[in-house]
């Protein structure tokens, strides 16, 4: 079959009454100037155009079809189309095209990828029309081939924006934050999920509507300025304000508002986030509250209380630390202690960096038990105890520290009233006992009788005894007991000097504390057993000596007075000695027994240390 | 007890009538010729001035705003008059206070009359060391 041929005689038929101009030549030169044309036609029209066989097989290019690849007509011819075909598209082109063998179909079209000479490829549309022989047989086909990669790539743009704008369009309304837009009149114009849950409209509810309808009542002023600065191109950042719920509740909300400019850069309406901050606020207004309970808890303390920071300066201070230092503390610059001057105890100069505040955070440990004296800028001075905590967070590091003044100069007044009470006291019993002491001893002068004499001297060396140990016990700090070391030295001279000048006194060991309540029968019967002694059992004052010891042991005391006598039947003698009764009766009172040795000639009185 | 003029003379300064009369008659019994007793700081340095006691047995609590050893300071500056300080207020602070005026001795209260004419002597012993 002579292709050429037939496909120019194919083509002769519809290309006919395109050629107007020429219908008045002779039928034989009409017919070969149409050929010649409709050739020339063929080899410039701009689309490609090729025929192929029903195998695919390249039959007759046209110089477009040739330019599309950049190859040789005869590179061309007798290749397979589908081989110039992207491996992705020639299942598409094949399945159609084996139906247009088949006779199925006429003509389809499709776009498809073909392959240029240096390999790439390029977007084109191709339209395959069947040439069948008088029986509809499929005899070749025509395909028209256009470049279409211009459009395809406008497409491929287009479809990417808009799958941004989509991917852009879905952040918008997966956003917790309410976003939202509107005119330059300030008419809302978008509204996403978000604002539809935070304001509790829905997008068809608002849209076209004022975004007034958001604000509380005595807001509205609010925005004529905030579109003014969007018209100025101003952005608001996290502008913090309270907006209207549909159901009228309010909302704190922080908002941005960004000018939204159209492709020339107008500004054509803004765009507004707003995030609901309820929770924040609520939480700032609990943390305030808290605040301001805490500084109310601490303005209400009667007693000095500050605190610093971790180097030590001042960051708070209550209204009694002002009262207690006389002065305002300077926050941020004072550093340590809220005082105007400091001074130990025993009135030296008390740095402010050496204060127990100081030691506090400097060593990170809680000061107790210090003591300080502050001075007032007016010279008053404050006695006080301080009460330095260092302050630590949740990882232990130190933050601060805070501490309380505890003003003691009303303690330090009642303890100095107390002193003087007892020393009034004290001098009283003291000068009574010494008046006492010279009453006895101007009645003795007087006396009449002899034996009247004797009895008031001896009455009158009992009340020196009992006013020995009477400065023993009233001369010390500790109230309630007094020392053995102290009771016998001071009660043996004072029975002493009432004695014989001559007589000698050996006073031994003297070991133990006595209590308050045994000093007067022990200071008696100390006198009685001396005196007694010295009177029976020394003949040679010069070369004999009354020996005498106070010594504790096992919770007992025990009172020995020891002579070079020939000593004393007990029993014989407590019947006539008035002296040796009184002993007796004042051990009993004691809970002590009075054990007496002849040889060596003793007395001892042996008893408890403490009342059972 | 005589000194080059005579017996030496005390002067007591005691607001209690017990105790000084009883001071008397024990200095006296001792052989000392008593100046007094004085009841206040002012009768004292006005015995002190006319009488030129050897020393004195100074009360420190008298009956007088003036204290013992406010009249001791003015023995002691006037008439370079030194004293034994009898008193119940035996303490450091008063101790302190008297010191300026060259105590002779110290009688805590209560006191035997042995003890007082004890340390009288003795201070007298220490006033003749040169």
């Amino acid at each position: 079959m002579n292709i050429q041929r037939r496909t120019a005689k194919t083509f002769s038929q519809p290309g006919r009454s395109a050629f107007l101009d020429v219908p008045h030549l002779p039928r034989d030169e009409w017919r070969q100037a149409h050929e010649d044309r409709l050739a020339v036609t063929y080899e410039h029209v701009g689309v490609g155009i090729i025929e192929i066989d029903e195998a695919g097989r390249m039959l007759r290019v046209n110089q477009k079809a040739c330019d599309l690849v950049g190859r040789e007509a005869a590179d061309l011819l007798g290749r397979s189309i589908f081989d110039e075909t992207s491996p992705q598209d020639v299942a598409q082109d094949l399945a159609q095209f084996r139906r247009q063998v088949a006779g199925e179909i006429d003509r389809y079209t499709i776009e498809k990828r073909l392959a240029r000479k240096d390999g790439s490829y390029f977007w084109a549309e191709v339209t395959s029309s069947s040439v069948c022989d008088a029986l509809g047989n499929f005899l070749y086909a025509v395909r028209a081939q256009h470049d279409i990669s211009a459009r395809k790539q406008a497409e491929q743009a287009r479809c990417a924006a808009e799958d941004r704008a989509q991917q852009l369009a879905s952040i918008v309304d997966s956003s917790d934050d309410a976003i939202i837009s509107k005119d330059l009149d300030g008419i809302i114009r978008t509204w996403n999920s978000g604002a539809e849950r935070l304001f509790g409209y829905t997008a068809a509810e608002v849209l076209g509507e004022p975004v007034t309808i958001l604000f509380p009542p005595g807001r509205e002023n609010e925005e004529p300025g905030i579109l003014a600065r969007i018209r100025r191109g101003e952005r608001i950042h996290h502008y913090e304000t309270v907006r209207r719920r549909k159901d009228g509740s309010l909302v704190d909300i922080s908002l941005t508002v960004s000018p939204v400019r159209d492709r020339a850069g107008g500004i054509v309406g803004a765009s507004k986030i707003a995030r609901d901050i309820t929770d924040r606020k609520q939480a700032e207004r609990k943390l305030r509250e808290s605040e301001q309970r805490l500084s109310e808890l601490l303005a209400a303390i009667p007693a000095a209380v500050y605190t610093t920071d971790a180097q030590g300066k001042i960051t708070y201070f209550n209204p009694a630390a002002v009262e207690f230092s006389g002065r305002t503390p300077a926050l941020g610059s004072d550093e340590w202690c809220v005082t105007w001057k400091l001074f130990n105890p025993d009135g030296t100069p008390l740095p402010h960096d050496q204060c127990p505040m100081a030691v506090a955070l400097k060593e990170g440990r809680v000061v107790r038990g210090a003591e300080a004296v502050a001075e007032r800028p007016d010279g008053t001075r404050v006695p006080f105890i301080p009460f330095p905590t260092p302050l630590r967070d949740t990882s232990g590091q130190i933050t601060g520290a805070i501490n309380m003044l505890v003003d003691i100069s009303e303690r330090r007044q009642a303890e100095t009233q107390q002193r003087l009470l007892l020393d009034e006291l004290n001098h009283r019993t003291k000068n009574n006992m010494q008046m006492l002491q010279s009453l006895l001893f101007s009645a003795a002068r007087t006396a009449p009788s002899e034996e009247a004499r004797k009895v008031l001297k001896e009455a009158s060396a009992r009340i020196a005894a009992m006013a020995a140990a009477q400065r023993v016990l009233y001369g010390r700090s500790d109230a309630t007991c007094f020392a053995a070391e102290e009771f016998l030295p001071a009660v043996c001279q004072t029975v002493r000097q009432l004695l014989p000048p001559d007589a000698r006194i050996e006073c031994g060991a003297a070991r133990g504390a006595l209590s308050n309540d045994i000093a007067m029968p022990l200071a008696l019967i100390l006198n009685e057993l001396l005196t007694n002694a010295v009177k029976h059992g020394t003949r040679d004052y010069a070369r004999q000596a009354v020996r005498v010891s106070l010594t504790s042991q096992d919770g007992r005391l025990a009172l020995c007075v020891e002579d070079d006598g020939e000593g004393f039947d007990l029993e014989a003698v407590r019947k006539n000695s008035s002296g040796l009764r009184l002993v007796l009766g004042l051990a009993r009172q004691l809970h002590g027994t009075l054990h007496v040795t002849k040889s060596p000639s003793r007395a001892c009185l042996d008893f408890p240390a403490a009342k059972s | 007890m005589e000194g080059k003029q005579g017996p030496l003379r005390v002067l007591v300064v005691e607001d209690d009538f017990l105790i000084a009369m009883q001071s008397e008659v024990a200095l006296t019994a001792a052989g000392f010729e008593v100046v007094g007793p004085a009841t206040t700081a002012e009768e004292a340095v006005a015995l002190a001035s006319e009488a030129q006691p050897t020393l004195a047995v100074m009360d420190i609590r008298l009956a007088s705003t003036r204290d013992g050893i406010d009249a001791a300071r003015q023995l002691y500056q006037d008439f370079a008059i030194r004293c034994i300080f009898a008193t119940a207020h035996d303490d450091v602070h008063t101790r302190g206070r008297a010191e300026p005026y060259a105590p002779l001795g110290w009688l805590p209260k209560p006191y035997t009359m042995a003890s007082l004419i004890s340390v009288v002597v003795e201070a007298l012993a220490q006033l003749r060391r040169p």
